[in-house]
């Protein structure tokens, strides 16, 4: 879902100018080049983890939720590293110094106790600044990592403001591949698609420095997502909400409704349900997502949708931030203002029974035409 | 009260308006003098630090290699500390335009930077980064999305972003071509960005050109190589931690300094040159003191009427001071205010003349126009209101402290100055000035020694002046006609207005001559020293080159097609880096020894015969690496000779024996030279910074330079003697201030003569009264006093002489040794002295000549009105 925001920053006004595909044929490329996202991929890990060049976009996406030792202090992260390709080139710089690559990345630490929101943001070329390997999940971007170790857990490391966080993820299941035969679609246009790899569920522990304080051990569970695409854009859309729900039950949902101008859901939104195996055992396009309050940006002016209640199979979720402002405003890299953060999953009874992730783009400003 | 101050300090300010507008010019004059050199200096400083800062944040740390350039591959040693602080990788180099109309060539600075991460740690904005990050993605006008132009800009290798004054100054737009030359190579560059001015960085300097880091790398012909990565801290980060964390992770070779090292060693390497200029504006300032101080003295006099009424009316002492210092005041705030906007002005002018010299010298200056920075105008506006009333102090005492009597008897105006006691204490005052200079042996580079020694000869010597007057006074005796008695008789039992006039011209004599025979005295050295070392037929470089921080260079290819030119005998190759060695900057240089030894020379000054010496050092090779090494670096480094030396090098630490020592007036960093093939075994660079020709015998220079240019448009020719030319005309630029200085001092000087003689007039309003009377005409009252100004006119100058010759001494055998560690030969220029003893005795005449025309015609009716 990330990469709608390197999508939308970097290449609205390019895909603007192009008509509408007709539901043709998938062509293998995108009129400049790219790999197109299609049907039959066949995934091979660990080189799927890499980095796919010949994509034009591509992110790598970690959230989680963390308790200290003593389960007093809770915390929530976010970690997403971008890679954007320019159209061919020719010149296209030196292997140190590329100017056919930008890698950006966000990263943002939710402190509920302290009742803190702490952001910072990378902006770099791909080469000696930032660069992921092709072969295995190995992304950096300036101090910021994510890696794939030999024992197959995840280092994560990065440092927001004064915070210092470095973490083992362990994943609980194989990688879940979103979509139809191995391609999520993201509109009407056929070649409007991605190839989407998840881990729903990753055990975490590490720990948490904050400035010179002793480091504090936390654990908890995170969410990974891995996409790469080259274009996933249709017209008329002006943000989405998204959301990564972890239930206590060991089920896990991922959700996304694309928001229309005129105020309507895109028929290609959708929700999709993982079991504690990593196995999906459902998705449909019919769900709802509804306000149940409002909450105003005091920086930005933007009123956001809190809490947000997800209804779906006949159930309902309600999305609690466990902090109101978890708001980025990334005017160093993408320039986009959006709304994400850690919220308490509650059922219809408001009971808590899981934790989420929620993204809600496109409310400070359409995101067409931004950059 | 203000009755008083209305009739007592205005009106008679008002009615001697003369007098009222010397003491202001002296004033505005001193302190001009003194804020432009100031102002210069700072702008000329202010450019090196300026380049930076100019595209970005200014940095906490810089990384650098010890020796050669950095390798980027070495770059994700760093990526530790990127938490902590953002990395700003840098690559510097050298674009050469033709000059307009076969001009001299305009030098850019290019430097190439990773705009991308430049954009990324730019100072978060609330706006999005397209609002003035700085980068060309950021300042792109053109047609198209903002991301089309992000990645048409980044994926030009032939962008660049130009400065708002020179796209002005030329009318640059997007996509405008620049043509010119790198390294000698013809590029062409397109203009993909205007850095817009922001409020939050100082404005890029006219002369940068800014490129993305590879396609600047590219454009150098150096991929993979930097010449120094900035570190800057993040948020919260402390930058003492930060030290520590980057000591840790730097590669080996990578040295740390602070950012300010590159501006401060700039402002090292000036320091010694802008301090003399510091100097001598005071004098300025000091030349201008001496004649406040005899005008306030003449003000004060004339009015003693007015002070012993005063008195007599019961008007306390303390009173009569204050009006004085309060005339003192106001002359000195209006005056000090005229000099500050007058100083703005001439700053303007300064500041290229210092740009030059310190773009001569050290070649990083940039500074085209000086700004008016508050703490510098403060500065001056308060000197010269306090020289002002320091001034009026003595005559304010004495208004205040003389009983009424004796104000009010006749001539009393005139009272002989002590001349025996004064001269005797300023006679040891400069013996005791010239001791402190020639006795302490102190470290390199300290001097205060010999600015203290130099100011205090100065002081001395201008007291001891006085004793000339009497001496003068001589011829004036008893067989004397009479007009000779009359103008002569006065300098025998000289008043303090005498003393005064003199003492100022000695001064400003004295520093003329003191700096002018340093002058020449370096100038003949320098150019013996040429002589001896220029033997080429043809010297080669890539068109801009000027200097050892010259950042051109040659390709092998290039040296070796016109080593190979038929016309050529011979060809030395000469290659420089900058090199830290023991934490201080030096150069290392290369040369073929093999070839310089044989039809080259080099003024060696220990080690023995160039043309034996070079060729054995080439003989032992890579077996015994061994070096020369300049005067300035042995003096530097503490080095003599037979000492070895461990050289940082891309390939580690190499040892060498210095095994000569020699002359070089050419940069005061010092230097090392070693045989080429030993340089290219432990640098691995083949490019050539300068190359000298040695053609076949009988063949032209000139005509072979002008064919061989011909085929390469990018290089500069230069004969023998057209490179000896070009020396000299560097050398009198790097002097040019120092000679305008000299000749405002002067003119300080004369005008306090003038103001003596019409003062000395004055005062003798009776004599010359009487001498009508008694039949004598105008023409013959004028040459007497115009004898009794040439006296006090001979006696400063010389006075001026000696103390100069003394000054000399000091600059030339103390001060460039310990400064420069330049050994410079003392020369006498006999007709340099004669011209400058000659000049101020004529401009004396013409200063003089109209005053005195003046005095004699005045009446003695004038006295009646004096006290009205």
């Amino acid at each position: 879902m990330k990469a709608w925001l390197v999508l939308f920053a970097c290449l609205l006004p390019l895909a603007a100018q192009r008509p509408a595909q007709s539901p043709a044929p998938v062509p293998a490329t995108t009129p400049d080049g790219f790999t197109v996202a299609r049907p039959g991929y066949r995934f091979s890990f660990p080189k799927d983890h890499g980095s796919h060049p010949d994509f034009r976009t591509e992110w790598w996406y970690f959230t989680g939720h963390l308790w200290s030792a003593d389960g007093k202090r809770r915390f929530g992260y976010q970690l997403t590293f971008f890679r954007q390709a320019s159209p061919s080139a020719a010149w296209t710089g030196s292997a140190a110094w590329r100017t056919d690559q930008i890698h950006l990345a966000h990263g943002a630490l939710t402190d509920e106790t302290g009742r803190r929101f702490r952001v910072a943001e990378r902006l770099n070329r791909g080469g000696l600044p930032a660069d992921a390997a092709l072969d295995r999940l190995a992304v950096f971007n300036e101090a910021w990592s994510a890696e794939l170790g030999p024992e197959g857990a995840i280092i994560l490391r990065m440092k927001v403001d004064d915070a210092r966080l470095e973490l083992t993820l362990q994943p609980a299941t194989p990688p879940v591949v979103f979509g139809e035969d191995g391609v999520s679609r993201k509109g009407a246009d056929p070649t409007a698609s991605s190839h989407y790899i998840t881990f729903p569920r990753l055990a975490s522990t590490g720990t948490l420095k904050f400035g010179s304080a002793p480091p504090i051990p936390v654990s908890g569970q995170s969410w990974m997502d891995h996409g790469f695409s080259s274009n996933q854009l249709s017209a008329g859309q002006v943000g989405w909400d998204w959301a990564a729900v972890q239930l206590r039950d060991g089920r896990s949902l991922m959700a996304y409704r694309m928001r229309l101008q005129d105020g309507g859901q895109d028929p290609f939104s959708s929700i999709t349900e993982v079991d504690p195996k990593g196995r999906i055992t459902r998705s449909t396009r019919t769900f709802a997502m509804r306000a149940k309050g409002q909450w105003t940006s005091p920086a930005s002016r933007t009123a956001y949708p809190q809490p947000l209640e997800v209804e779906a199979w006949g159930e309902r979720w309600t999305l609690v931030p466990i902090l109101a402002d978890q708001e980025l405003r990334t005017a160093r890299s993408t320039g986009i203002t959006y709304w994400e953060g850690a919220c308490r999953v509650l059922d219809s009874n408001g009971k808590e029974v899981g934790d989420a992730y929620l993204e809600l783009t496109g409310y400070a400003h359409s995101l067409k035409g931004r950059f | 009260m203000t009755w008083l101050v209305l009739r007592i300090v205005l009106r008679a300010m008002l009615r001697e308006r003369g007098r009222v507008l010397l003491a202001l010019l002296s004033v505005a004059l001193g302190v001009s003098v003194f804020l432009s050199i100031r102002l210069a200096n700072r702008a000329a400083v202010a450019s090196f630090a300026g380049f930076a800062a100019g595209i970005g944040q200014g940095s906490d740390l810089v990384v650098r290699a010890e020796a050669g350039p950095l390798r980027e591959t070495a770059l994700p040693a760093l990526r530790g500390l990127r938490d902590e602080a953002w990395i700003r990788p840098v690559i510097e180099g050298t674009f050469s335009r033709r000059g307009v109309g076969g001009g001299a060539p305009e030098g850019f600075q290019l430097l190439g930077t990773d705009l991308v991460g430049l954009a990324g740690s730019a100072p978060a904005t609330a706006e999005p980064p397209d609002a003035g990050s700085g980068s060309m993605a950021s300042s792109g006008e053109g047609d198209g999305g903002a991301a089309g132009n992000f990645y048409r800009s980044l994926q030009d290798p032939a962008a660049v972003l130009v400065s708002t004054a020179l796209a002005r100054a030329e009318g640059l737009r997007i996509g405008s071509a620049l043509s010119g030359f790198v390294n000698g190579r013809p590029v062409t560059l397109a203009v993909a960005g205007i850095a817009q001015d922001a409020p939050n960085r100082p404005p890029l300097q006219r002369n940068l050109l800014v490129m993305d880091l590879p396609a600047a790398q590219m454009v150098l012909g150096r991929p993979g190589e930097l010449d120094r990565v900035e570190l800057g801290l993040r948020g919260e980060a402390s930058l003492p931690a930060l030290e520590l964390a980057a000591a840790a992770a730097l590669p080996p070779g990578w040295v740390l300094e602070a950012p300010e090292t590159r501006a401060s060693s700039a402002r090292t390497m000036t320091a010694a040159f802008r301090f003399n200029l510091t100097i001598l504006s005071l004098i300025a300032l000091a030349v201008g003191a001496y004649l406040l101080f005899q005008a306030f003295d003449a003000a004060v006099n004339r009015r003693r009427e007015t002070w012993a009424t005063l008195r007599s009316l019961g008007c306390p002492p303390r009173l009569l001071n204050a009006l004085v210092l309060l005339e003192a005041a106001l002359l000195g705030v209006a005056g000090s205010a005229a000099g500050v906007l007058l100083g703005w002005g001439m700053a303007q002018g300064a500041v290229r003349a210092v740009s030059k010299t310190v773009d001569t010298l050290y070649g990083a200056s940039a500074a085209r126009s000086a700004q008016l920075w508050p703490s510098e105008a403060a500065l001056a506006f308060g000197l010269g209101t306090l020289t002002c009333l320091a001034a009026a102090w003595l005559p304010a005492r004495t208004a205040a402290a003389t009983v009424p009597v004796q104000l009010l008897a006749r001539g009393s105006g005139t009272r002989p100055a002590r001349w025996q006691a004064l001269s005797a204490a300023g006679l040891l005052l400069a013996l005791a000035g010239a001791g402190l200079a020639f006795l302490p042996v102190l470290p390199a580079g300290v001097a205060w020694h010999a600015y203290a020694g130099s100011g205090l000869v100065l002081l001395g010597g201008s007291l001891a002046t006085l004793a000339l007057l009497p001496l003068l006074g001589l011829p004036g005796g008893r067989r004397a006609p009479w007009a000779v008695r009359l103008a002569l008789r006065p300098l025998r039992r000289p008043t303090g207005r005498h003393g005064f006039a003199a003492a100022a011209l000695a001064v400003a004599v004295g520093m003329t001559i003191g700096m002018g025979v340093m002058v020449k005295s370096f100038e003949a050295t320098v150019m013996t020293w040429i002589g001896t070392n220029l033997r080429a037929d043809l010297y080669v470089a890539p068109l801009g080159s000027e200097g050892m921080a010259a950042q051109h260079r040659l390709s092998a290819a290039l040296a070796e097609s016109l080593a190979a030119d038929p016309a050529v005998l011979a060809a030395d190759r000469f290659q420089v880096v900058p090199l830290r060695l023991r934490g201080a900057p030096t150069f290392l240089g290369a040369a073929d020894f093999n070839i310089h030894g044989r039809h080259g020379h080099v003024a060696i000054i220990e080690g023995g015969d160039p043309n034996v010496l070079l060729p054995h050092l080439h003989d032992l090779g890579l077996a015994d690496p061994s070096a020369i090494a300049s005067e300035t670096f042995t003096r530097r480094f503490g080095v003599r000779l037979g000492d070895a030396l461990e050289i940082p090098t891309p390939s580690g630490l190499r040892r060498l024996t210095v095994r000569g020592v020699y002359a070089d007036y050419g940069n005061e960093r010092g230097s090392l030279i070693v045989d080429r093939p030993v340089f290219l075994d432990w640098f691995h660079d083949d490019r050539v910074a300068s190359l000298a020709l040695y053609l076949r015998p009988g063949l032209d220079p000139n005509r072979e330079g002008k064919r061989l240019f011909a085929a390469h448009p990018g290089l500069q020719f230069r004969s023998n003697a057209s490179l000896r030319q070009q020396v000299t005309t560097i050398f009198h630029q790097t002097f040019a201030l120092t000679y305008a200085l000299e000749v405002i001092g002067l003119g300080v000087a004369l005008a306090g003569l003038v103001q003596a003689l019409l003062g000395l007039a004055l005062a003798r309003r009776g004599d010359i009264w009487t001498l009508r009377t008694l039949g004598a005409k105008e023409g013959e009252i004028a040459a007497v006093l115009l004898g009794e100004g040439l006296g006090v006119a001979l006696a400063g100058t010389l006075g001026g002489l000696a103390m100069g010759v003394l000054l000399a001494q000091i600059l030339v055998r103390v001060l460039n040794p310990q400064v420069f560690g330049w050994t410079l030969r003392f020369a006498l220029p006999g007709p340099f002295m004669g011209l400058v003893l000659a000049l101020t005795l004529l401009a004396a005449v013409l200063a003089l000549l109209p005053a005195a025309r003046w005095a004699a015609r005045l009446r003695a009716d004038r006295e009646a009105e004096e006290g009205a």
